[in-house]
């Protein structure tokens, strides 16, 4: 019961993947889609669960995502090593920020990680001799899983979505935890959860560590599944697009951010049909759901079903 | 009896204010020790102190022998203190039983990573913290409302969540802010039994209430506090005959 989405979320996925291999919006969309599932829903641990907000998430997406491109390309090595050291950096610039950033609240807290995001985009851009400056860097090898090269978009969307699926079913266990519990008190009332022996300042950190090093896990795939990487991959833009998925869905939610993050993806894919008002259409379209869903579109709607549910079941046993 | 909680002298000023001045006072293991006094006396502030919301500015506080004068909210909670809220805190973003089995935080210990991983110790814990979160909210009878959400409930069911929650951390000694307000006749009734039985099962009880018949008759030592100062510190007869409280505070009626 308690991962009966995550089996709908893979049947619905590896379905498609088998029945329309070919297909643009399933292989090249899809894949792009379940980025920004990982994204999200690591993103949710730490704003949905834990009730923070980051706006600098793209560079801890950005650190994977380089490190990943400049050791394999300068030093040769292995992109799943590479990774790792992805993964460790940016646990250690996470946990070293945690503390001192952790402290703000609201709107401070916002700014300091707005504020994150934007120093290490500005590093991206400047240190051309390390990151290629603003053209970034190319002839990023593919990642090989035993013989088999991964090069193909189905073979990076079953990847992907294999990877999308660990991240729901880490969010998911989390969720029913004691730590789980713990970040979802401090969203609830931070003292309350002090008061019944829950360190916050330890728990935020944390979850804060854990959230990094998914998205730079998913910012090292990123570069071998485009085998290229630039700082416009990881501006600021792209914080703020993942707290808009994590939002749109729903907060607090796994499934809620793996709505959001499926609606923003395919969104603006579907609205080029309509050119220049895309933008448009884009922007209108996120403020009704916002103005009519304020839980975000997933949260709503599960509500909005069990409230039917409910008044069918008041209305049996009134009849009876 | 021994005492469990030892209070030397506490003062703590908020700016010129002097919210608490010269505090002494024991708790005994076991009794209902309640606090009264007119609004802004410094009741709440001494829970706050208690639980390390806010720290003394002199004075030391003893709990079970742990200086706790200087300690984190959470490492006062992990040694046997808990308390309920004036204005509620409950975590209305979980249903009733998760509020509570939060409250399991220090029976167990399992970390993040053996949590996203859900290894064999986590499903163990869940299994033993479910069955806790269970039988406290049988003890103040909400067993039938664990699954439902916490932000749909009225005012005097929270309280008693509240409660639920705070006996789950198995605390040897609870501090009651004000449970009995807003609630209505037959609700402090239920409230008197409640807090009788938390007593009768061996955990000590600090109360903060104005509900002067409560508090009258379910005391066993009754502390007075009037402008930040302890005014009287007796049995509940004592302290209703003392006329510096009649005056302060009681007025003639209940003299």
């Amino acid at each position: 019961m308690r991962l009966v989405g995550l089996y709908i979320f893979l049947a619905v996925t590896i379905g498609l993947g088998l029945l329309f291999p070919d297909n643009y919006y399933v292989s090249v969309v899809g894949s792009t889609a379940f980025f920004h599932i990982i994204l999200a829903v690591a993103l949710n641990l730490f704003m949905g669960y834990a009730g923070q907000i980051s706006l600098g998430h793209a560079a801890f997406f950005g650190i994977g995502a380089y490190t990943s491109a400049i050791l394999t390309t300068r030093f040769n090595l292995n992109p799943f090593v590479a990774m790792s050291a992805g993964a460790m950096l940016t646990g250690a610039l996470s946990t070293l920020l945690a503390r001192p950033i952790l402290k703000l609240k609201g709107h401070y807290l916002a700014m300091a990680t707005l504020g994150l995001g934007i120093i290490v985009h500005i590093f991206l851009v400047q240190e051309e001799w390390l990151t290629g400056g603003p053209d970034g860097l190319s002839g990023i090898p593919p990642i090989k899983i035993a013989s088999l090269v991964v090069d193909t978009d189905i073979q990076w969307y079953f990847i992907l979505c294999a990877v999308s699926a660990m991240t729901i079913w880490i969010s998911l266990n989390l969720m029913d935890s004691r730590m789980g519990r713990a970040l979802r008190a401090i969203h609830g009332s931070e003292i309350a959860a002090e008061v019944l022996g829950i360190d916050t300042a330890s728990a935020k950190a944390q979850v804060f560590v854990l959230s990094a090093v998914l998205t730079s896990i998913a910012g090292s795939l990123f570069v071998h599944q485009q085998a290229f990487i630039s700082p416009d991959s990881c501006s600021f833009a792209f914080s703020v697009e993942l707290v808009t998925m994590v939002v749109l869905g729903g907060l607090g939610s796994t499934f809620g951010a793996v709505f959001g993050a499926a609606i923003l993806t395919f969104l603006p894919e579907f609205l080029v049909h309509f050119e220049e008002l895309e933008v448009l259409l884009y922007g209108a379209i996120l403020m009704c759901i916002m103005i009519f869903l304020p839980k975000g579109v997933f949260v709503s709607a599960v509500d909005g079903v069990m409230h039917l549910f409910q008044r069918r079941c008041v209305r049996d046993v009134g009849s009876s | 009896m021994s005492a469990l909680l030892e209070v030397n002298s506490v003062s703590r000023r908020f700016g010129g204010v002097e919210a608490l001045k010269d505090i002494t006072f024991s708790v005994h293991g076991g009794e209902i020790f309640s606090i009264i006094g007119p609004n802004g006396a410094g009741k709440t502030t001494l829970f706050n102190l208690l639980t390390g919301v806010f720290y003394a500015d002199e004075g030391s506080i003893l709990f079970n022998s742990h200086d706790i004068t200087r300690k984190r909210t959470f490492e006062i909670a992990r040694l046997g203190i808990q308390r309920t809220f004036q204005n509620l805190q409950i975590f209305l973003n979980m249903n009733c039983i998760e509020n509570v089995k939060t409250a399991c935080h220090t029976r167990i210990s399992s970390g993040m990573i053996s949590g996203c991983l859900r290894l064999k110790k986590v499903i163990q814990e869940e299994r033993i913290v479910e069955k806790w979160a269970m039988e406290a909210l049988d003890f103040v009878g909400m067993k039938d409302l664990a699954l439902a959400p916490s932000d749909t409930l009225p005012y005097g069911l929270l309280k008693r969540l509240e409660i639920a929650r705070a006996l789950a951390a198995k605390p040897s000694l609870i501090l009651l802010d004000e449970p009995a307000a807003g609630l209505n006749d037959t609700e402090t009734l239920e409230m008197r039994h409640l807090i009788e039985s938390i007593s009768r099962s061996g955990i000590t009880v600090m109360l903060v209430e104005h509900n002067m018949s409560l508090v009258m008759e379910i005391s066993h030592r009754i502390m007075v506090l009037n402008y930040g100062q302890c005014l009287k510190l007796g049995t509940p007869t004592e302290v209703q005959k003392d006329p510096e409280v009649i005056a302060a505070y009681l007025g003639e009626a209940a003299g």
